[in-house]
Formats: structure tokens, C-alpha cells, sequence
């Protein structure tokens, strides 16, 4: 049932996205895709999967989306014509990956190659070796320690880049003129122009976000703990350092959505949030040099202490809560530098 | 001979279809909010399910805190685009 009816959600989800008129609904039904893509990993039994594309996908690329969305125009303006050359290219991809999939093993067939390579070496030895009881935690961290430690690397390098890009730009008058005249902050959704009727006397201005403010107050210590749960208790669930970081930086992007971007920031300063995005990256980098002064190789976690096992766990999650300390630093980076250039300016 | 929840997640698609329409339909944008809004409720339940249909919820729970928490935010996104377009104040 399920295995019929997701995938057939998909596709209706897919060609809608493409033909609805604005792009802010085209956004809502990407993020209910990636809902449906989510089920399919849970489906899969690939936990750790579907909490990556929860985190990522459903939330934080929505919100990016529509920070975007801010900046340009909701409707397209030019007639879509359908260019041929295009169309081919389009249905030459398609036809091609569709008699690839003819060849792709059976799932639940207990002989296909992912099941009988490698996987049975880390079902095996991953508890044994490292003292993970999940063994995708074992693999990420431990198996291919030097890889997680490039990916975290290369997203704490993405924030910078970033950084780099939008902070220092300083905007004169003439770009300040441009954006206004492609009326950037005009909200042409269909239906937004009904304004409720103001029937709230005098002074309770302020209060009319008080049951999204009351709920987010109340909200905020259950989220961030959240995160911190999912960040430490990656070795024993699904989760881990990356999903962790998600959680913990969607609290500030809430936060700010809620409360304000200005209250956000004195929460979270930009400096605070610049110092955390390397000290990440520090503290599993240290972790790795450490390991060396031990007497060991890079990242060889289980000379750190006495009993190899225990300094296994202890070195997975110190490296965890770097890979956690990052993420989330880079998550608010991503936030607060596309929402702040014309605070800049 | 289907067990309890098979029949509650074939109960829970059928109506996942109605939203669908909705979703896909909806005249107005709110239509469309409180779609993805149900949809992430509906997708939190079917994941539930799933996980006691595999005899281990204790894992999906955790995932489905993730999805509670995360569509939230995405519709607080939608609506404070739709109330001030703009995300900077």
C-alpha cells in the first residue's frame, strides 16, 4: 500500500511543482515532496537518513527558499515556452535513467550485492571494534573518520565563503534604487491582498503575535534539547553530530522568525556564531592531534584513554559534538547572512 | 487477514489524498499552508506506524520529534513571508 501510493504522491508532487504559476506555492510543494521522500528512507529502514532529510530538507531548505523568495518576485512574468532542444535533452535523461532502473537489484532480495559486500564486515565488527551500537555511527565516525572530517571541513568552508561574499558588500544608493525597483518587499501571492479588518482597539498592536511568541518561548529549551539528545545519542540511535546541529540551529532560525531578527542577534551574535563555525572543526581536528601525542595515528580514538573501548565512545563523541557545534553554526550563518544584506547596506 | 496498523495507514493515506488535492488545487495560498501543515502531521503518523509495523518505535519516535519540530518551522516561514514578505525584521 505504502509502496504504491508514495511514490505515485511523488510524481503528482513532482509535475505540480513545475506547473503551479507562483513560486511560493511551488516551494510548499517541494517541502511536502521532500516529506514524502522522508517516508520512502523510513520505509527503507534508512533512519538515519530520513532524520537527515527532515532536518535538511523539509526545514531548512524551505526556509532558505523563501528568504530567496523575499528578494525576487512571487509570479512568473514571461510566457513559459517549451524549447525543443531542451524537451529532447529532457526526455533523452529520463529515458535513459529509466532503463537503468530496469537493471536495479530486487531490495528485499537477501543476495544483491550491498547486502553481501560490505555491509556484513561492519554489521559484524562495528560493535566490537568501536563500541558503537549504531553501526552507521561507527562507519561515519570511526570507518571513515577522515572523510566526516573532510565534509565538516568543507561545510564550516561553505559559511566563510559565504561570510565572504555577502557581508562585506557595502551597498551604494544606485543598488539600494535597484532593489527597490524590482519591488523585492511587494507580496503578489494570490489571496495575501484580503487584510483582516482591523477591529483591535488602540495599543494592542504589539500583541497580536502573543500566542506564536507564548508557544516559541515555551518551545525553544525543548528544541535546543532536543538537538543536544540527538547530537549524543548518535552512537546508540539514529542521528548523530549533523542532524544535532540541524535541530539546534532551526531553535535560532525559529527564534528569529518568531521574535525578530534584531532579538535573534542578541541572543546569537554574528561573532559568536563566526567563533563557533571554526571552533567545530577545532575541536575535531584537536581531537585528531591528540590522538597523535598519544601515541597513535590520526583520529585513532582508542589510545586517548586506558581502556580502549570507553576512549573510543569518548573520542566518537567529542568528535560528534564538533561536527554538532559546526552544522548548527553554519545552519544560523546561512540564515543570518541572506536575511541581513540590506541591513548592511 | 490486515492488522490494526495496516488498516490505519491505508486510512491515513486516503486522506493524505484529499490533501494532495488541496495542496496541488488550493485556490489561495492559505489553502496551501495549512495543506503542508496537515501533510507533516499525516507524515509524522504514517512514520509512527511504520516503525511499529517493523516492531522497533522506540527509532521512529526520534524521528518524528525531528518532523514536528521542523515542519513548524517551515510554516512559520510561509506565514511570515505571507504577513511582511520580508524576513530581516
Amino acid at each position: 500500500m505504502i509502496d504504491v501510493a508514495i511514490p505515485l504522491f511523488l510524481v503528482v508532487c513532482g509535475i505540480a511543482v513545475l506547473l503551479v504559476k507562483d513560486l511560493m506555492s511551488s516551494i510548499m510543494i517541494f517541502s511536502v515532496y521532500s516529506l514524502l521522500i522522508a517516508i520512502e528512507w523510513v520505509r527503507l529502514n534508512a533512519i538515519d537518513v530520513a532524520i537527515t532529510e527532515a532536518a535538511v530538507g523539509a526545514g531548512i531548505s524551505t526556509v532558505l527558499f523563501m528568504i530567496i523568495l523575499s528578494r525576487t518576485k512571487s509570479v512568473e512574468e514571461c510566457k513559459k515556452s517549451i524549447s525543443i532542444p531542451a524537451l529532447l535533452v529532457a526526455v533523452g535523461v529520463a529515458g535513459v535513467l529509466l532503463y537503468g532502473s530496469v537493471d536495479l537489484p530486487n531490495l528485499r532480495d537477501p543476495n544483491i550485492a550491498p547486502s553481501t559486500h560490505v555491509s556484513p564486515y561492519y554489521l559484524e565488527n562495528a560493535y566490537k571494534q568501536t563500541g558503537q551500537e549504531n553501526a552507521v555511527a561507527a562507519i561515519l565516525a570511526s570507518y571513515r573518520g577522515y572523510d566526516t572530517l573532510g565534509e565538516t571541513t568543507v561545510v564550516a568552508t561553505a559559511a566563510f565563503c559565504l561570510i565572504l561574499l555577502l557581508r562585506g558588500r557595502r551597498h551604494t544608493n544606485k543598488d539600494l534604487k535597484k532593489y527597490e525597483d524590482t519591488s523585492i518587499n511587494k507580496c503578489t501571492v494570490k489571496g495575501v491582498g484580503i487584510k483582516p479588518t482591523k477591529t483591535s482597539p488602540p495599543g494592542s498592536e504589539q500583541d497580536k503575535d502573543i500566542i506564536k511568541k507564548t508557544v516559541t518561548k515555551f518551545l525553544m529549551p525543548f528544541i535546543q534539547l532536543f538537538g543536544l539528545y540527538v547530537i549524543v545519542h548518535g552512537e546508540l540511535g539514529p542521528g548523530g553530530g549533523f542532524q544535532g546541529g540541524v535541530v539546534l540551529g532551526v531553535s535560532i532560525i525559529v527564534y528569529s522568525l518568531v521574535f525578530g531578527f534584531k532579538e535573534a542577534q542578541q541572543r546569537m551574535s554574528v561573532k559568536a556564531k563566526d567563533l563557533l563555525v571554526s571552533s567545530g572543526v577545532l575541536i575535531y581536528g584537536g581531537i585528531g592531534v591528540l590522538a597523535l601525542f598519544f601515541g597513535g595515528n590520526y583520529l585513532q580514538y582508542n589510545v586517548l584513554l586506558p581502556d580502549p573501548k570507553f576512549a573510543s565512545i569518548i573520542g566518537i563523541l567529542g568528535i560528534e559534538i564538533g561536527v554538532g557545534i559546526t552544522v548548527a553554526a553554519v545552519m544560523i550563518t546561512l540564515f543570518y547572512e541572506t536575511v541581513r544584506i540590506d541591513a548592511n547596506g | 487477514m490486515f492488522n490494526m496498523f495496516e488498516v490505519a495507514t491505508f486510512t491515513i493515506i486516503l486522506s493524505a489524498v484529499l490533501i494532495l488535492y488541496r495542496l496541488v488545487v488550493g485556490p489561495f495560498v492559505f489553502n496551501r499552508i495549512l495543506a503542508v501543515n496537515f501533510f507533516g502531521t499525516k507524515t509524522v503518523v504514517i512514520m509512527l506506524l511504520v516503525g511499529f509495523m517493523y516492531g522497533r518505535p522506540d527509532m521512529f519516535i526520534d524521528i518524528a520529534f525531528v518532523y514536528v519540530l521542523i515542519n513548524f518551522t517551515a510554516v512559520l516561514a510561509f506565514l511570515k513571508y505571507v504577513e511582511s514578505g520580508r524576513f530581516d525584521n
